[in-house]
């Protein structure tokens, strides 16, 4: 049974980029207990995607809808709100351990460069901000969507350094469907990327056009579409 | 099911993890968290760092037991101390080697823990590090659950955990000036003289919780391989963050939640024996995905000679 959800992950510690969309979320999460499903990491973004993507994904507790070409995911983009003043940079540094010379075998003890190629050294910034809540709304099964996200226990980017740390979840009915669009005072705001081309709302507001993911992977260039965006 | 891990360390030296230099002093790693009373700066470890700590520690073990000192190239230590590195060109992807993949929980349960960038494809680690929270009154949201019941109300704060040491370089002209040529000494008492550098450093007794988790369930000698770690790492003191060569970053270390002390005793001899068991396959695996050994290839025998040529043979013959 369907119902319209407000998903809600309370943050324990600071996020690292950017929280994942729902459907993202539940693929990723939900396939790792498919044998058969595309793994995330057999995703090439330069390659085509596989033609059996459609049929190996995981089926995830959210609704999906066929729009056009694009099969979309009942869900928002998720709702966030960053304390102002937390923004910051963070870095993920790298140098070759050469202390360790001796370890590698004599004849493959070479003056390497560390400003190119393989070894080079970096020092990378990563967007760390302190978000207390993210909030996604969609249409699914509250029951399904619950337990997949029961061993979610990070969200953003570089989780293994310990950044995205989840509280607790919270998903809840509520009465109105907010998924997609979202009827406010001054007419109805858009709470998703969704096609330029389909039918919408006369007094939809808070969109701009762009050029967007429309279904996931969002990232590959094969989801890639004409698109209004929230802004 | 992978028992996830709380590690609790007390430092017992000043620690220092910078996060870069204003002018000559060196400041603290720290990250906006929500307080209290607000957005609050606090000082902390980074999962990253502690995280190379207990690869570098499980790294160490490794590197002795199979007897690697002195045998391995540049990438295979670029892969078991750092994650490896993505290639370039025909090495770059687009396939992934499944067997290989599987086979690494039996030949190097390392990068089964903590992942790493093979030639041509890259492994997800299990493990989950966590960032190092000072307990601090800004911090109590930050923790545990189960820990933040046995606080007591009255922390410091995350000023009070934070000071700074001088570090001085003396110059030449003083102690040593009679070792120094004239116009050495000369230049010495031209220059500046003695160089003063501060940098902000977490007090000594100060409690640091890294609450780790895993994204995956791994066999019992990838989880042993973690315990393994995180106890030869806390058994050589626990050192977090730089300046260890002057005496810093020492730590107390334990391990506040995960499993139970006979369990992880039981973990640490079943990796041990794991290890020794599959010796020989990973020193034959880790040889194998870098191809570090010149192999001889034959060539297609040409017709009529019936004897084809080793490539060594055919560049000594001048053939293209």
């Amino acid at each position: 049974m369907n119902d319209f959800l407000r998903v809600s992950a309370k943050l324990r510690g600071p996020l690292a980029g950017e929280p994942p969309r729902l459907d993202s979320l539940l693929t990723d999460r939900l396939a790792a207990w498919h044998p058969n499903a595309v793994k995330k990491w057999e995703i090439d973004r330069s390659r085509p995607l596989p033609p059996d993507l459609d049929a190996r994904s995981p089926p995830i507790p959210i609704v999906k809808v066929r729009v056009g070409r694009w099969v979309l995911a009942r869900c928002s983009m998720p709702i966030y709100d960053a304390e102002p003043g937390t923004d910051q940079h963070v870095y993920v540094a790298k140098k070759f351990a050469s202390e360790h010379a001796l370890d590698i075998r004599p004849e493959k003890r070479v003056k390497f460069p560390t400003t190119n190629s393989d070894h080079k050294s970096y020092r990378l910034p990563l967007r760390v901000r302190a978000i207390p809540e993210v909030v996604w709304f969609a249409v699914g099964n509250r029951g399904g969507v619950k337990n997949a996200l029961r061993r979610v226990d990070r969200l953003g980017a570089k989780v293994a350094h310990g950044w995205g740390e989840v509280e607790s979840w919270e998903v809840e009915r509520v009465e109105r469907d907010s998924s997609w669009f979202a009827p406010t005072e001054h007419g109805t705001l858009l709470m998703t990327t969704l096609p330029a081309d389909m039918d919408l709302p006369a007094d939809l507001i808070g969109w701009r056009r762009d050029f967007a993911g429309l279904s996931a992977p969002y990232w590959h260039q094969d989801v890639m579409g004409e698109a209004i965006v929230p802004c | 099911m992978n028992a996830s891990i709380t590690v609790l360390a007390q430092t017992q030296e000043p620690l220092t993890h910078g996060a870069g230099s204003v002018g000559n002093v060196g400041v603290a790693n720290r990250v906006t968290v929500n307080g209290r009373h607000g957005p609050v700066k606090i000082p902390f470890i980074s999962g990253n760092s502690f995280r190379h700590k207990i690869r570098a520690a499980a790294y160490e073990f490794l590197r002795v037991r199979l007897g690697l000192s002195g045998r391995l190239t540049q990438d295979q230590v670029s892969l078991l101390l750092h994650g490896g590195f993505i290639r370039k060109g025909a090495n770059a992807g687009g396939f992934e080697d499944l067997r290989l993949i599987a086979s690494l929980a039996d030949v190097m349960p390392l990068v089964n823990l903590l992942g790493g960038c093979l030639p041509g494809q890259t492994i997800t680690g299990a493990w989950l590090a966590g960032n190092g929270y000072p307990v601090c009154e800004e911090t109590r949201g930050l923790l545990p659950t189960s820990i933040r019941e046995l606080l007591p109300s009255d922390l410091p704060t995350c000023s009070e955990i934070v000071s700074v040491v001088q570090y001085t370089r003396g110059e030449p002209s003083g102690q040593c000036a009679s070792d120094l040529s004239d116009a050495a000494l000369d230049a010495a008492l031209d220059g500046d003289g003695q160089m003063i550098m501060s940098t902000e450093v977490i007090n000594p007794n100060t409690w640091l919780i890294f609450r780790c988790g895993w994204n995956r369930n791994v066999p019992e000698q990838v989880e042993g391989c973690l315990v393994h770690a995180v106890a030869a790492w806390a058994l050589r003191g626990g050192i977090l963050g730089g300046q260890s060569a002057k005496g810093h970053g020492k730590t107390e270390a334990m391990l506040l939640e995960g499993r139970p002390e006979p369990e992880q005793l039981r973990l640490m001899e079943l990796y041990e024996s794991h290890v020794d068991a599959n010796a020989e396959a990973s020193r034959r695996w880790l040889d194998d995905i870098y191809d570090a050994k010149p192999k001889l290839k034959l060539k297609p025998a040409a017709k009529g000679k019936g004897k084809g040529k080793t490539e060594a043979d055919a560049e000594e013959a001048g053939d293209e």
